[in-house]
């Protein structure tokens, strides 16, 4: 397995801890877990991604005490590591993997505390280079097993929009760390991709191929496609509601971009902010009864709450001189700050974390160039980009264990992703 | 009886999840020595392989955005990008000159014309507020050309972001290049 499969850094060791969040979970003792691959030499090289991607996974997951001395065709078992203090044996062993017939898998789970098989499961894919969803659905169960906090997150699909040329891209699904790339929709400028509903079947996204910004609703599996809006200048789907109900969309129809909330059920828009500025990527927030988005209103991008009600706006940060990205979960906001001490040739963007009520600021990142930060659906992770010393990487960090991992990404020119 | 009791703790240690549910295992497998028990297959990537590949270049119509018509060829030569500085959306005073400068050439063509001011920014900025960046400096565009005579409704604004870089290299100079308003006519 090339060593630059997987880059797996802890960055962080500790932060300061607000008492309105839990930020620690204190695990003193994760299952040690030992993993073999016992798969025939014939698949040596498939077998051993799918091996390094379940390590990782488990180290991902925060969960697992992940042995070190694991190797790929060890030939220790079962009596020997329980006797090492091991508490879990996992064996892979990879049956078939050809292009006719995709990959198959079979796993063994044995509890070493009991001395007992657990389980034993067979994984497949049709094709191979879908591998990775074996690694995450493996983790998965395991975790299960365990019966820790969920790590489904880890089998959810990110989609992204990458540049393929002038004014070309390509809208991708992929899994977490990227390792697995699917076009959905290619031919054309089709950009801000933006997942419609929990469920992952629909995705908003910005069509310029015909000259007029066109926001589309379309349904990855049956291809059935709705225009929902189209506005000159620019239209974007910044954000979902939670039952999906609502849209914020940041249009220009009158020569600068404003925040809208567009009911989808009654089919009304709603014009949020009125600054001849810019304003942009709108999020949801305080149960969808509050929006952050960034605005320029006081000369450079920053961060901005306005409740839905009506009132006026309220800055959210105090420090960076760039803030022109966000995401949020609950009261949560997470966003893309532009170093003050860095110099035009020398960029450094760090993600920082705060809540929309009250003055907790936490710092996730300390160098590089830090973008386009997307929490997971149960708010206890964060996807990012990473550009440093010219190598590009696609970020997890695990908020509630302080730790961030980054995996190589092979996409020269990302445009936006969503989670 | 004492490994036991170890694993009770290590599974105590995960309180927070509060799932009093079994988890998903096959009760019959008692030892992996019973390798030849029946066992779980899953297809891991059923959704995926349901997936439909949208080739939207067979589905749009792109006849309204052609701008290569011949009787705009001399005056899409002669019109000059107008260019901005870093997150900067007002035209600079050479700038204006420029805009200037196309105004007549547009003002002295006897053709039907349309413009679209297609706004252009650097690879700095965010996704949402660069496209954002590219609206405003095609609006400064079109709003000194509609000060200097030229009919509102001749022009049309739209932002690429920086979906169209003329220099793809990470230097300022290159930056300074794309940081732009392209004037297409059609």
């Amino acid at each position: 397995m090339k060593k630059t499969f997987i880059i797996l850094i802890t960055i962080f060791k500790m932060f300061a801890i607000d008492a309105t969040i839990e930020i620690i979970k204190d695990i003193d003792h994760k299952p040690k877990i030992f993993i073999k691959d016992q798969s025939d030499k014939l698949y040596t090289q498939i077998s051993k991604k799918i091996y390094n991607l379940v390590i990782n996974d488990l180290k991902v997951s925060g969960h697992f005490s992940v042995d070190l001395d694991s190797t790929h065709n060890s030939t220790f078992e079962a009596t020997a590591l329980s006797a090492k203090g091991f508490n879990l044996f996992l064996k892979l062993d990879l049956k078939d993997a050809s292009s006719n017939n995709g990959l198959n898998v079979r796993v063994e789970l044995i509890d070493l505390n009991i001395d007992k098989s657990i389980y034993i499961k067979e994984y497949s894919v049709s094709t191979i280079k879908k591998f990775p969803f074996i690694s995450h659905s493996i983790t998965i169960d395991i975790n299960s097993y365990i019966k820790a906090p969920s790590i489904d997150w880890m089998n959810r699909f990110v989609v992204f929009a990458k540049y393929v040329g002038a004014k070309k891209s390509k809208i991708v699904i992929g899994d977490y760390t990227l390792s697995y790339q699917q076009t959905i929709i290619q031919g054309g400028l089709n950009i801000f991709p933006k997942w419609a509903d929990s469920k992952q079947r629909e995705i908003y996204y910005t069509s310029l191929s015909s000259g007029v910004p066109t926001l589309y609703k379309i349904n990855i599996f049956s291809g059935k496609r709705q225009a929902i809006y189209h506005s000159d200048g620019m239209i974007v789907c910044s954000d979902v509601s939670k039952n999906g109900d609502k849209i914020i969309l940041s249009m220009a129809p009158n020569g600068h971009s404003d925040i809208y909330v567009l009911d989808l059920a009654i089919n009304k828009l709603t014009r949020v902010s009125r600054y001849k500025g810019i304003d942009v990527n709108g999020h949801f927030i305080n149960n969808d009864k509050q929006i952050v988005f960034i605005s320029d209103r006081l000369g450079t991008p920053n961060i901005f709450l306005k409740n839905l009600s009506g009132g006026g706006v309220e800055k959210m940060v105090d420090f960076g001189s760039n803030n022109s990205s966000c995401s949020t979960y609950k009261d949560y906001i997470i966003y893309s700050s532009k170093e003050r001490k860095s110099n035009s040739n020398s960029r450094n963007f760090n993600l920082y974390l705060i809540s929309s009520k009250s003055n907790y600021v936490r710092m996730l990142t300390s160098k590089g160039i830090n973008q386009f930060p997307q929490f997971s659906d149960d708010g206890e992770s964060v996807l990012y980009i990473k550009r440093y010393k010219g190598i590009s990487s696609l970020g997890i960090l695990r908020l509630n264990f302080n730790k961030s991992f980054l995996f190589p990404l092979k996409i020269n020119r990302l445009q936006s992703i969503d989670w | 009886m004492v490994k036991l009791l170890i694993a009770s703790i290590v599974m105590g240690t995960f309180i927070l999840s509060g799932c009093g549910a079994k988890p998903e295992v096959e009760k019959d497998l008692t030892h992996s020595k019973n390798s030849n028990k029946s066992t779980k297959v899953v297809q891991v990537d059923k959704k995926l392989n349901e997936v439909k590949l949208i080739d939207e270049a067979k589905t749009v119509d792109n006849t309204s955005v052609k701008s290569d018509n011949l009787n705009t060829v001399s005056l899409k030569d002669s019109i000059q990008s107008i260019y901005f500085d870093y997150d900067k959306f007002d035209l600079s005073e050479n700038m204006q000159e420029v805009a200037l400068s196309n105004y007549k050439i547009l003002h002295n063509y006897s053709g039907e014309y349309k413009v679209i001011l297609e706004g252009n920014c650097d690879e700095w900025g965010s996704d949402e507020y660069n496209y954002a960046l590219g609206v405003k400096r095609a609006d400064s565009v079109k709003k000194a050309m509609v000060s200097f005579g030229i009919a509102d409704e001749k022009l049309s604004i739209i932002s690429y972001g920086e979906s169209d870089p003329k220099c793809s290299a990470h230097t300022k100079e290159c930056w300074d290049k794309n940081r732009r308003v392209d004037y297409k006519i059609k």
